[in-house]
């Protein structure tokens, strides 16, 4: 397809375009970090951040989402008639909404709170600048962004190169937008390096001792899966109101880092012991998923790095497996 | 606390008889109660007597609140020598506490109701429970999980604060850290809290051994946790 050129002049002349339509998130400026949230203006848009905090895979699958509440034997489903465009996603977290759809929307069940937002959204993707000192996107090859988005901004000079990815993407284009020859020449390189001959073998890894050496200083804090992108496990919790006739369903984003987790009924837990846990995640993000769909479940974007407290680096670990 | 769910007081009165409660009551009869609220430390003899014979007569027995769970923030008394104590009240006067422990030291209690206030919700979700003759379960996690849930930016991992949400029981939904103030562990430590490894981390960040210590000591330095680690330090 051909590309387009948007002047950043007329940035916010687009923004006010979307609205008629569209609610808009984008990155805003949180105290001293980035996050995710509605903007009803171009300058209320951060673009000095290398990632947000949270993942805009959040937009998707809340932490902590209600699915229906209830009285006496009336239910009331949430409307999902919204709809969003988000501007500024990563490449690295597009990738993760592509993995999150093998989980809610191709393996075995189809999950209608994420269709449902994931139709009414709309994508455009902004390339990168630099890297973080965390990201390693490059090693998994989620810098690179072929499909999934529906317009891709791409920072050059005084303006944007704009690449149409989908048939609504090419619907937001206006006259604001001037057709080009020119490509988006930018080419990320990450300073961290995830040994991908490690990762291939992890499986022969499984009971190295470096595991449990490594989970004594794990907190099981769970921030490491709550901010990842790509973490989809929940559990599901009723809350009735003090008579019992009302109430709400909801759904909670948990983790595997937890006791409780890996308990069924009788109080046996699976993974009792810390390491066995701390090693799951990791396995399940490089090893299991990748056997059951042939795609890694990490994107490389480093935030289960950035925010351990314990300063845990699942990166270096890997690449010194011996 | 109880009297301060103005909304939900209403329901809880037309469920609940209360019969013993000194502080809303003048006439309290003791006689056989299904729950039985214990709020406080024990720190005396006498207060160890009176628990003794609440929990004889009751089915349930809750501590209420971080103090009735732990000793609170009283119990820093164990920790501290003597000579503070006579720098703060001087040498005559005579002190009618000993030691200063949760009530589960003294007696078997069927559900602790951490906090230091308790949390409403946790209050009235109990008396759901009580109602249909359960005790709630105890649910571990820790208050990072809240915390993150909430969108905050880690206080410990990025800004090096002495959190103690990591090791400490959730529940409270992340109340002091979602106003920028590191979590004190005011709910008590979880049983699988890896407390080696949080001293590890704040030694790290260049907390000394007597701030650390001091953060142990705040409110639940008489669990087993952090007796444990109180003894190492
Ligand atoms: S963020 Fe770090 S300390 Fe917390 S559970 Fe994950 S690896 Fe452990
Ligand atoms: S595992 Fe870590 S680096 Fe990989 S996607 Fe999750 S948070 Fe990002
Ligand atoms: S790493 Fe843990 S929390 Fe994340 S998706 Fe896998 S099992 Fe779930
Ligand atoms: S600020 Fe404290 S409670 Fe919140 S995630 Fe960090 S360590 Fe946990």
């Amino acid at each position: 397809m051909s590309g387009y050129i948007l002047k950043k002049e007329d940035f916010g002349k687009f923004i006010e375009s979307l609205k008629e339509e569209y609610e808009i998130f984008a990155p805003v400026k949180k105290k001293t970090y980035f996050v995710f949230g509605k903007v009803d203006s171009a300058e209320e848009i951060a673009f000095e951040f290398i990632n947000t905090e949270y993942s805009p895979t959040n937009l998707f699958f809340p932490k902590k989402e209600v699915l229906f509440d209830y009285n006496n034997t009336k239910i009331n489903n949430k409307k999902e008639d919204i709809t969003r465009v988000i501007f500024g996603i990563r490449p690295c977290d597009v990738h993760a909404l592509i993995i999150m759809d093998t989980l809610f929307l191709e393996a075995n069940f189809e999950d209608t709170y994420y269709r449902k937002k994931r139709e009414n959204t709309l994508l455009i993707s902004l390339k990168c600048n630099s890297a973080g000192e965390n990201c390693f996107c490059e090693s998994m090859g989620t810098d690179k962004l072929e499909r999934g988005y529906d317009l891709m901004f791409c920072e050059q000079g005084g303006s944007y190169v704009v690449d149409i990815g989908s048939q609504r993407g090419q619907k937001l284009i206006n006259e604001l937008f001037k057709s080009t020859d020119e490509e988006c020449i930018k080419e990320l390189h990450c300073n961290k390096k995830l040994d991908m001959q490690k990762v291939n073998q992890l499986e022969q890894f499984a009971e190295h001792e470096g595991w449990k050496k490594e989970s004594e200083a794990c907190l099981s804090c769970a921030a490491c899966t709550i901010t990842c992108p790509t973490c989809g496990c929940f559990d599901v919790v009723d809350v009735p109101n003090l008579n019992m006739a009302a109430g709400k369903r909801l759904r909670v984003n948990t983790s595997c880092q937890l006791k409780n987790f890996s308990e069924v009924a009788g109080g046996h837990v699976f993974r009792e012991t810390r390491d066995k846990r701390f090693k799951h995640r990791i396995y399940h993000k490089l090893v299991y998923f990748k056997k059951q769909f042939d795609t890694f479940m990490c994107v490389g974007c480093g935030r289960c790095i950035t925010n351990c407290p314990a300063g845990i680096d699942m990166v270096s670990i890997i690449n010194s497996l011996k | 606390m109880l009297l301060n769910v103005e909304k939900a007081l209403g329901n809880i009165f037309s469920k609940l008889d209360f019969v013993y409660f000194p502080l809303i009551k003048r006439e309290n009869e003791l006689k056989k109660y299904d729950f039985c609220f214990i709020e406080g430390a024990v720190t005396n003899k006498e207060q160890v007597k009176l628990i003794k014979h609440l929990r004889k007569k009751s089915r349930f027995v809750v501590a209420f609140g971080t103090c009735a769970t732990y000793g609170g923030i009283a119990s820093i008394q164990d920790f501290e020598n003597e000579t503070l104590a006579e720098e703060v009240y001087g040498s005559k006067i005579s002190r009618i506490s000993d030691t200063v422990q949760g009530i589960g030291n003294y007696i078997n209690v069927d559900y602790y109701m951490r906090g230091c206030p308790v949390i409403k919700d946790e209050l009235l979700k109990t008396i759901d429970f009580f109602e249909q003759m359960k005790i709630p379960p105890d649910y571990e996690l820790p208050v990072c999980v809240e915390c993150r849930k909430k969108g905050n930016r880690c206080l410990l991992a990025v800004d090096h604060l002495p959190c103690m949400g990591a090791i400490t029981y959730g529940g409270c939904d992340a109340l002091c850290t979602s106003q920028g103030i590191p979590c004190q562990g005011c709910r008590g430590p979880l049983p699988s809290a890896n407390v080696d490894a949080r001293v590890k981390v704040f030694e790290k960040f260049g907390m000394s051994k007597e701030d650390i210590r001091r953060r142990f000591i705040k409110f639940a330095g008489t669990s087993k946790k952090f007796r444990r680690i109180l003894k190492e330090l």
